[in-house]
C-alpha cells in the first residue's frame, strides 16, 4: 500500500487533530457581558481578584505540552554548560585552550580584546561577517539580521537571525558564549550558528581527518573547512540537488591530511538561505554541527529532561484505582483510560479539576495542575514526576514526591519550582503565574 | 466604543457580529487547537480575538482575516509565554491532552512559526500571499519555511 504524500498526511492529522477539540457553548452576548475579562494570553498573568475557579491548570499543563522559553529551562549542574549541549552527539567546547569559538577567533584574551559586550552585538558583527562578499559562496548575496535574544543561562545566550538570500530566507540561531580572561574583563563570542535544519552530520576529526555527511536537499552545498583563526585549508562542492528531486542519500564529507588541532566547518547551499557552522576538535567523532543541537537549546521543551526514568505509578495501578487520597486536601493520581497516561484529580474545598498527561510529558518533569484561590484564599499546585525526580522546591519549601506525585497549597498564584533529582545534576523550572 | 466620526466606516449591528461569532468561533478554534493542542486555551485564544475586534470594529476591514490573524498571534503568545487565565471552569475533557502520535512529535520539533505555516497552508488552505500576510512575512519566506517544514518532517517520519 502506498503512503499518502507528506501533505496529505498533514492534512488528514489537523482534521483529525482538530476534531478533538471541545467548545462549550457560548453565546457571543455572554462574552461580552463579561465586563472586567481581560486579554488572557499575555506575559504575565495580571492581578485578578478572587474566581473561586480555576486559572493555571492549562498553563501548567501548557508548561509540558508546549512550553516556551520562558516556562521550561533545563540545565545541568555543576557544568554551567547548558544541558541540551551536554550529551556526547553534539559539538562539545573545543579540545585546545587557544581555541574559544568562531568569532572573535583566538583565546579568551582576543575574544575579550574585541569588546562585544552583549550577545545581540557579537552576533550582529558574526553574521556581518560571514554574509560580506568574501566569505560567501560565488556569486550568491545573502543578508542577515539578527532578533530577538534568548538567554540560556548567565554566560550563555542564543540569538535568533534570519537570512536572506534572492529567492529564499530561513530562520537560524546564533550561539554565543560570555568568556572571562585571566584579569576577570569578559566578553562575548560566537559558538555555533546555523539556519533551521542544516546541519553537518556524523562529524569526526580523528588523525587530521574529518569525516561527515549532509542531507542532500536543494542546492548545491559548499563545505569550506578553515584553522580557528580564518585560513581556508580545504573546500568542497556537493552534488548539486533539484529543487524536485526524490530525497536522494546523503553526500559526503572527506578531507584527509589536516593538521589544525581544531577545524571549523562551515556549508552553505545555495542558492537556497542555508548555512551553517560549527568548531570541531582533534579526537572529536559522532557530533552534529548545525540546527540539532541549537534547536536544542532553542526548543527545551522537546528536550524530555528526566527521560528514561520509569513512572512506577503507572505500573502499578490497575485502571481508575487511586494511589493517593485523603490527605489534607484530597490530591489523588489515577491511570487514566488511554494506555501511557496518568491523570492528576485535585481539590481543595469548593473547588476541583483534573489533568491528564502522557509519559512524554511526564518525562518533562514539570506535568502539574494548580487551581485557583477557594474561599480560604489557599492555591493548591499539584503535579506527577518520573521516579528520578527526587525533590520539588521553592525558596525554602521542599516537597519530596510520594509515588510520584506531589502538591503544595500556598498563598499565591505566582511560582517558580525547581524540580530536581537526587544529585542535584538535573533541575528544570516549572514557572506558573 | 470610541466615538465615530462621520467617515468612518459604520459600526456593525450587534446581531451581526454575534452572528459572525456563531460563524466563526469554532473553525477559529480549531486552527488554535491545531497549533496549541488545549481546547480551553484555544477558546480563550479565540474569545480574546472576537473582543479585540469587538473594540476595534470600526478599524477592521476584513473581519476573517483580522480574526486569523487575531488567533495566530494568539497562539503565538501562549507558546512563548503561557500565562493564562481563563473564564470558566476546568473539565476534565478540556484539560486532557492526547497521546502524541508520529506526526505530533515530528510537528512538536518545528518552531512555532513553522508550524504556524503549515497549518495555515494545509489546515486552512491558504495560498503563500495570505499567509504572508497574516505572518507578516514576505510570500518567499511562506515558501522557504514550507519547503523547510516539510523537509524536516520527512527526516522525521518514515515515508
Amino acid at each position: 500500500m502506498n503512503t499518502p504524500a507528506l501533505e496529505d498526511q498533514l492534512r488528514s492529522h489537523y482534521v483529525s487533530q482538530a476534531d478533538k477539540l471541545y467548545l462549550p457553548p457560548l453565546e457571543f452576548e455572554e462574552l461580552l457581558a463579561d465586563g472586567d475579562r481581560e486579554v488572557v494570553v499575555s506575559i504575565t498573568s495580571s492581578p485578578r481578584g478572587h474566581r473561586g475557579s480555576w486559572w493555571v491548570a492549562a498553563a501548567a499543563v501548557a508548561a509540558v505540552t508546549v512550553g516556551g522559553l520562558a516556562i521550561i529551562q533545563g540545565r545541568d549542574t555543576p557544568s554551567n554548560t547548558p544541558a541540551a549541549t551536554q550529551p556526547s552527539e553534539q559539538l562539545s567546547p573545543p579540545a585546545t585552550a587557544s581555541t574559544i569559538g568562531l568569532f572573535p577567533a583566538g583565546d579568551a584574551a582576543a575574544v575579550v580584546a574585541q569588546a562585544y559586550q552583549t550577545p545581540a552585538s557579537v552576533a550582529t558583527a558574526y553574521l556581518a561577517d560571514r554574509t560580506s562578499g568574501a566569505n560567501l559562496p560565488t556569486g550568491y548575496t545573502a543578508k542577515a539580521t539578527t532578533g530577538e535574544v534568548v538567554t540560556v543561562d548567565e554566560s550563555h545566550a542564543l540569538v535568533n537571525f534570519n537570512l536572506e538570500v534572492d529567492e529564499d530566507s530561513g530562520d537560524g540561531i546564533v550561539q554565543v558564549e560570555q568568556v572571562r580572561d585571566s584579569t576577570g574583563s569578559t566578553g562575548w563570542v560566537v559558538t555555533a550558528a546555523s539556519v533551521a535544519s542544516m546541519e553537518i552530520k556524523n562529524l569526526s576529526y580523528i588523525d587530521g581527518h574529518l569525516l561527515g555527511n549532509f542531507a542532500a536537499e536543494w542546492g548545491t552545498t559548499q563545505i569550506t573547512v578553515l584553522d580557528v583563526a580564518g585560513a581556508v585549508l580545504a573546500t568542497r562542492s556537493g552534488t548539486p540537488v533539484p529543487p524536485d528531486a526524490e530525497t536522494p542519500p546523503d553526500q559526503s564529507i572527506d578531507i584527509a591530511d589536516l593538521s589544525a588541532p581544531s577545524v571549523v566547518v562551515r556549508a552553505w547551499r545555495t542558492p537556497t538561505a542555508s548555512y551553517t557552522e560549527s568548531l570541531i576538535s582533534a579526537g572529536q567523532q559522532g557530533v552534529v554541527g548545525g540546527w540539532t543541537p541549537l534547536a536544542a537549546l532553542a526548543y527545551p521543551e522537546q528536550q524530555a529532561s528526566f527521560a528514561g526514568s520509569p513512572v512506577s505509578a503507572l505500573d502499578s495501578l490497575a485502571m481508575g484505582e487511586t494511589i493517593k487520597a485523603n490527605t489534607p486536601v484530597d490530591v489523588t493520581v489515577e491511570a487514566s483510560n488511554d494506555a501511557g497516561k496518568l491523570c492528576i484529580s485535585a481539590s481543595i474545598a469548593e473547588v476541583s479539576g483534573s489533568g491528564c498527561f502522557d509519559l512524554e510529558m511526564i518525562a518533562l518533569g514539570t506535568a502539574a495542575i494548580a487551581l485557583d484561590r477557594d474561599a480560604s484564599g489557599r492555591v493548591l499546585v499539584a503535579g506527577i514526576v518520573p521516579d528520578a525526580v527526587s525533590s520539588i522546591s521553592e525558596g525554602s519549601t521542599i516537597i519530596q514526591p510520594t509515588q510520584n506525585l506531589w502538591f503544595t497549597v500556598t498563598d499565591s498564584q505566582q511560582h517558580s519550582f525547581k524540580i530536581a533529582n537526587s544529585d542535584g545534576t538535573k533541575v528544570v523550572t516549572l514557572a506558573i503565574g | 466604543m470610541p466615538k465615530l466620526s462621520e467617515d468612518a466606516p459604520q459600526p456593525v449591528a450587534a446581531e451581526d457580529l454575534a452572528g459572525l461569532f456563531r460563524a466563526r468561533r469554532e473553525p477559529m478554534a480549531r486552527l488554535a487547537y491545531v497549533l496549541t493542542g488545549n481546547s480551553q486555551v484555544s477558546d480563550e485564544i479565540v474569545q480574546d480575538a472576537f473582543l479585540k475586534m469587538h473594540r476595534n470594529w470600526e478599524h477592521i476591514a476584513n473581519p476573517v482575516a483580522y480574526l486569523r490573524t487575531a488567533v495566530i498571534n494568539g497562539c503565538h503568545s501562549y507558546h512563548r509565554h503561557v500565562a493564562v487565565e481563563r473564564k470558566a471552569p476546568v473539565t476534565r475533557q478540556a484539560v486532557a491532552i492526547s497521546v502524541t502520535d508520529e506526526i505530533s512529535d515530528a510537528l512538536a520539533k518545528l518552531s512555532y512559526d513553522h508550524r504556524a505555516v503549515l497549518a495555515l497552508r494545509y489546515f486552512c488552505d491558504l495560498d503563500d500571499f495570505e499567509i504572508a500576510e497574516i505572518l507578516n512575512i514576505r510570500p518567499g519566506t511562506v515558501r522557504s519555511r514550507i519547503h523547510r517544514s516539510l523537509a524536516q518532517l520527512r527526516k522525521e517520519i518514515p515515508q
